[in-house]
């Protein structure tokens, strides 16, 4: 039984606000019970009152009371619902921490790239931001009036024992059947069936596109404001008509109440009255008992309601993706002993990687086969090997989907393979430990992270020197950002922040990683790092970045040839497999895919007096 | 106000929102004409749900008497009296809240999709680019579930005034003195509609901490951003700085709720004293019957309930939506004042080209001036490449053109209409392209791609021919669906699209109009492999020429000089200006600016 209530989610919700803040929930919950006995307190009062005035005595005793109940009901309110509040927005801090917590911890990613987790990730990760509800701050306070109703009415209840055994269980029976018979209280669940999820996710994201900035510029340009707004109004329009199927009402079962309600009151009223009538009550006790069978309808207006129904949906949300998202997100764990050994006696995750070796390991990939869980049909990779030299720099090719970035982020380890190894220096990537093989490898992305924050941080997260910053910045060709303050946030959306154009943000994201090698790292992986850089910066940006990483064993991802040549092996990859594998002249040389692709992009520069036109007919 | 006075001065947030009462008229009025009946049906029902429960007090002091005067009708009708009032509060409030519940689904989509509908409406992306007004739309839209309950709020509110009056009322039968004790109840008024204003103004001077803390709470949870926490370590910094992040926010506004909880507090415990004396009145002083006194206490201890509520309500109504119904008055007004009057029409075909007479442009809030005295002639049927290094204003120059912003002095002329004088949806719809900072529309590929030329978005021909345009046929085809595929994998069955594959489609998305007059690409293909590349540009320059009958201008902006040259003008822009004009074998003769950027590419391929 105990078991079985503690696995309810109201239960769970409960409990978590414990977790977030003891102090304020133990105010709260406090509130909650003296507030509930002092309107009975009042009654009573009032009762001995009437008493006193009908019996002559002393009107001190009583008027004290019913002043000092009176003005706990009235300022205890204002006190209770800054209690609400706060502890509201507590909560909802403790649930977003706990959340990240669960998002971040995992070491590899899977768990947050995994389609099946993304209802939960919603819920949970957008539980507080108004669009599917109010935000727990404000909801704890309707959660505060259910609960208090159904309190004071169950009080008010038991006062009545003092009148007649029977009186209690029969109107607060009666009263409790309004919520069993409308169905209206949180406990169903028919308003967030999955079906209404999905509906509520299209009709966000419909309203998402309209007002968000993102999509702004395409929403105008191509006209798309009227349809957009179209679209909203009938995601919302079907995600209320299936709400409200959902807890239509049922006529029936309203008179039905009716009957009940009615005929409980009537019953216990007049038995009050017709004791009063025959002397066996005295006035001041048919007050009291009066004012207590008013009170118990209370209980039909309170109860779990639909906030604590919302405000529960994350917390268990969260509970099942903390499990999930642990398990999804683990990678092999290895025997990390052998890396002391491994490794010049440097490896342990702990030991600063500064005094790791200079020059960057030998990395093999030996047989691997791949597929993210979610696609298995389709293997990225299978069978596929490839060696790169310690210390030298490698550059991949291929077209769009061939694997490039899914080869980066086996590199990272962000994923294992299904099979085969990964080994660095001939030693399993697994034994080698996640946090020290981190501390060695830096990458920079295609979508690298813009941090909200200084400069500084930009670079340098975890913090650095401010020379290593200034330094790493200049050799990323950012020197005129480093003429700025380094802690000027680079978001417009702050005060005095300011924005960076694309080629500035990408020369940023370089700086973090040549930062990261200055502060011990000895691989350097670069997806498409030069995307966004215009002409002056792509040609010379590149060999500084290789100058400034020498002796790093440098992985490069690129569409571009003027780049990828300055390499000093390139693998052109296709379909998950190495189609060619060599420097720059080998390849030319061999007369295959890299000289035919690379050939197409440097013809437009080889005939520098035809015109434009005429060049593009002649490659062809 | 004038509209235009109130879009002109937004350098102090809050300060120039609209006022109060005008705001809640135009917000009222946008719910009833939504949901008339069911508006009046709930209003109506919220009124006559709070009789019943304002008679009970009447019902209490009837019992009592009969009791004391022994009479046994008086007993049983006040026992009658009080089963009824009882079930008939419980049982209208009932259908009070169904009613108003249907009431509030129906008025929310209304707001939403005004709001929605408004913002999507604003011509320009000036409120997207602005701290400022980003602070203000991002509470606006997030509170607008706080503007469908401002209704209930509304209702709510005129039933507590209505108990209220029946109440006093009640307590003037006894001794007409005691409607002074609604005096009393005035601090605790006061400080209830004291009190949002104060909480608001200091939440607002923190708002940009919540900003961050959702910032960084994203990084920690969503998969892009996963892969370099994880290489960085960064995981334990980032929920430390969030937490900071939070907690800078959470300080001074917990410190603000609790001191202004106390003050409300305290005010309450005037009208308990006042109350105290007022039984205290009437039992000894009065010497008024036992009846009276009943009556007294019960509806002495509603009224407390009663003031509070409609304090609490109005406190409510106050902070949240009346603010909210400002902010959507803002709105409304700040689309109404961009609108422009459109006296002229854009051309069917262009027979001179578009031509950028002296303008100047500065983007809002700043000092800087972007682009400084262009003047540039784009003529019809061309290829012109605009290049030039970072912040030198190219895409203000295409901004313009799409007439995102208007320019902030000098002309764009279209065949010597002014810009800005053409109807902007007209003008959009002669539009095409694509840019470099593209969105992802995450719907079934055909409609990704269908939303370029919405009048043919589900056409397949059309998005069909897109694609080939565009060159991502290898992108549908691996779709597992074609473009009958769900894109993006956070939806039910949704496809998994790289970043260089989103580009393509928005590529396809910019070529689904087939007869533009202006088509820009703004750096469109910088994550595009070099085949890709190739063939598109291929493409793109045969078909340029084939259906420049319109005499369509094809605007480029490219960092890459291998793209650039085929172009027939290129426009090599400088610190704002336009430094140089001319076709690729001109300038590289000029042996300026452009020759010696294109020497430095063309070395790396040496």
């Amino acid at each position: 039984m105990i078991s079985k209530l503690r696995e309810r989610q109201e239960a769970k919700f409960f409990a978590e606000l414990w977790r977030a803040s003891p102090g304020y929930a133990l105010a709260w919950w406090v509130l909650l019970i003296v507030r509930a006995c002092v309107p009975a307190i009042v009654s009573v009062a009032f009762g001995w009152l009437v008493s006193a005035i009908t019996l002559n005595h002393s009107l001190t005793g009583p008027l004290v009371l019913v002043g000092v109940a009176f003005g706990a009901i009235v300022t205890l309110l204002p006190v209770h619902q800054l209690v609400s509040m706060n502890l509201g927005s507590l909560m909802a801090n403790h649930l977003y921490g706990r959340l990240m917590h669960a998002g971040i911890t995992p070491e590899g990613i899977a768990h947050l790239e995994r389609p099946e987790f993304t209802n939960d990730l919603t819920t949970a990760r957008d539980f507080d931001q108004g669009i599917m509800g109010p935000p727990l701050a404000i909801s704890m306070d309707f959660i505060t009036g259910g609960l208090l109703d159904l309190f004071v009415g169950t009080v008010a209840g038991l006062l009545l024992f003092g009148f007649a055994w029977w009186a209690p269980p029969l109107l607060i029976a009666s009263w409790m059947a309004t919520h069993w018979l409308l169905r209206e209280s949180g406990v169903w669940k028919d308003r967030n069936t999955d079906e209404v999820r999905t509906a509520q996710r299209h009709a966000d994201y419909a309203y998402r596109l309209a007002v968000d900035a993102a999509p702004s510029k395409e929403l105008r340009f191509f006209g798309l404001g009227g349809w957009v707004t179209d679209r909203f109004v009938e995601t919302r329009r079907k995600l209320y008509d299936l709400q409200y199927e959902a807890t239509k009402l049922r006529e029936k079962s309203v008179l039905a109440c009716l009957a009940i309600v009615a005929a409980a009151n009537l019953v216990v009223f007049l038995a009050i009255a017709s004791a009063a009538r025959n002397g066996d009550l005295s006035t001041g006790r048919v007050v009291v008992f009066v004012q207590a069978a008013i009170g118990v309808s209370a209980i039909a207006f309170g109860g779990l309601n639909w906030a604590l129904d919302g405000s529960s949906a994350p917390v268990v949300a969260l509970h099942r993706l903390e499990r999930a998202m642990a398990a999804a997100g683990s990678l092999r764990s290895g025997s990390e002993q052998l890396v002391a050994g491994a490794v010049s006696g440097s490896g342990v995750a702990g030991i600063g990687p500064k005094i790791g070796p200079k020059i960057g390991p030998k990395i093999e990939l030996k047989n691997i086969t791949f597929a993210y869980e979610a696609e298995d049909t389709r293997e990225i990779f299978k069978d596929f090997s490839l060696t790169i030299p310690a210390g030298t720099s490698m550059a991949i090719v291929g077209s769009n989907g061939a694997g490039k970035t899914t080869l980066a982020k086996l590199l990272c380890r962000l994923y294992d393979p299904v099979s085969g190894s990964i080994e660095i220096d001939g030693t399993p990537i697994e034994n080698l430990g996640v946090v020290y093989w981190r501390k060695r490898i830096t990458a920079v992305f295609q979508d690298f992270i813009r941090f909200e924050l200084s400069l500084r941080t930009n670079v340098a997260p975890l913090g650095a020197p401010d020379d290593v910053i200034v330094k790493a910045l200049a050799d990323a060709g950012g020197s005129e950002l480093a003429r700025g303050h380094l802690g000027t946030v680079l978001s417009k959306a702050y005060p005095d922040g300011t924005d960076l154009s694309g080629g500035q943000w990408q020369r940023l994201a370089l700086a973090r990683a040549l930062c990261a090698v200055e502060l011990g790292a000895r691989v350097v992986l670069l997806d498409e790092p030069t995307a966004q850089l215009d002409v002056r910066g792509e040609s010379e940006i590149f060999e500084r970045v290789l100058r400034a990483t020498k002796g790093c064993t440098t992985i490069l991802i690129s569409h571009r040839f003027s780049t990828v040549r300055l390499a000093d092996s390139i693998c052109v990859l296709e379909n998950g497999r190495v189609a060619e594998l060599g420097s720059h002249d080998e390849l030319i040389a061999l007369g295959g895919r890299y000289r035919e692709m690379f050939e197409l992009q440097a013809s437009r520069f080889s005939e520098v007096d035809e015109t434009g036109n005429e060049v593009v007919h002649e490659t062809l | 106000m004038k509209p235009s006075e109130n879009t002109g001065t937004p350098d102090a947030p809050g300060s120039d929102l609209p006022p109060a009462m005008r705001s809640l008229k135009r917000t009222f009025m946008l719910g009833y004409r939504a949901e008339p009946r069911l508006l009046g049906l709930s209003l109506g029902l919220a009124l006559l749900m709070m009789l019943p429960d304002a008679l009970l007090a009447l019902w209490l002091k009837v019992l009592v008497d009969g009791v004391l005067k022994k009479s046994s009708g008086q007993i049983t009708l006040a026992a009658v009296g009080l089963a009824a009032s009882t079930t008939a509060t419980w049982y209208l409030s009932i259908l009070s809240q169904r009613a108003s519940r249907r009431f509030r689904d129906r008025v929310a989509i209304a707001l939403e999709s005004h709001v929605a509908r408004l913002q999507a409406s604003v011509p320009t992306v000036e409120h997207h680019e602005r701290p400022e007004y980003l602070d203000r739309l991002a509470m606006l839209r997030d509170q607008v579930f706080a503007l469908d309950h401002m209704f209930m709020s509304l209702f709510s509110t005129l039933g507590w005034i209505f108990r209220l009056v029946v109440t006093v009322v009640l307590l003037a039968t006894v001794h007409p003195a005691l409607v002074l004790l609604v005096v009393f109840a005035v601090p605790a008024v006061w400080t209830s509609t004291w009190r949002p204003g104060i909480e608001r103004k200091v939440e607002e001077s923190v708002i940009a901490n919540t900003r961050l803390a959702r910032h960084l709470f994203v990084l920690g949870t969503t998969a892009p951003p996963s892969k370099e926490v994880r290489i960085t370590g960064t995981a334990g910094w980032l929920e430390q700085e969030r937490d900071d992040a939070w907690r800078r926010w959470y300080v001074p506004v917990a410190k603000v709720r609790i001191s202004t909880a106390l003050w409300h507090s305290a005010s309450w415990a005037v009208f308990a004293l006042a109350y105290i004396g007022a039984i205290a009145f009437v039992t000894a002083g009065l010497d008024a019957s036992v009846g009276s006194a009943v009556l007294v206490v019960a509806a002495g201890t509603r009224l407390a309930g009663y003031v509070g509520a409609t304090a609490g309500e109005l406190g409510f109504l106050r902070g949240f939506w009346l603010d909210s119904s400002r902010r959507l008055t803002w709105l409304e007004d700040y689309a109404a004042g961009i609108e422009r009057p459109a006296t002229e029409h854009a051309p069917d075909r262009l027979t001179k080209g578009i031509v950028f007479d002296n303008v100047s442009f500065r983007y809002p809030g700043t000092e800087r001036l972007v682009l400084d005295g262009v003047n540039l002639a784009l003529p019809a049927g061309r290829v012109v490449a605009v290049v030039g290094e970072n912040g030198a204003g190219k895409s203000t120059l295409v901004k313009l053109l799409a007439r995102m912003y208007l320019p902030t002095g000098g002309r764009i002329l279209i065949d010597d209409v002014d810009l800005s004088r053409v109807a902007i949806e007209e003008w959009r719809s002669r539009l095409a392209g694509a840019f470099q900072d593209f969105f992802r529309f995450e719907f079934f590929a055909q409609r990704t791609i269908g939303l370029g030329d919405l009048a043919r978005l589900d056409e397949r021909p059309a998005s069909e021919a897109a694609v080939q345009r565009a060159g991502a046929e290898d992108v549908i085809d691996r779709l597992a669906y074609g473009l009958d595929t769900q894109l993006g994998p956070s939806w039910n069955s949704g496809a998994e699209v790289s970043f260089g594959q989103w580009q393509k489609l928005a590529l396809a998305r910019g070529f689904m109009r087939d007869d533009p007059l202006l088509l820009i690409l703004d750096e469109p293909t910088a994550a595009l492999d070099a085949e890709t590349e190739h063939a598109l540009f291929e493409r793109f320059a045969q078909a340029s020429r084939v259906e420049a009958v319109n005499g369509r201008v094809v605007v480029l902006v490219s960092h890459r000089f291998s793209t650039v040259r085929m172009a027939d003008l290129i426009v090599v822009m400088d610190g704002a200006r336009v430094a140089e004009v001319g076709s690729h074998e001109d300038l590289i003769a000029r042996g300026g600016h452009y020759a010696e950027l294109y020497a430095m590419q063309a070395a790396a391929y040496g």
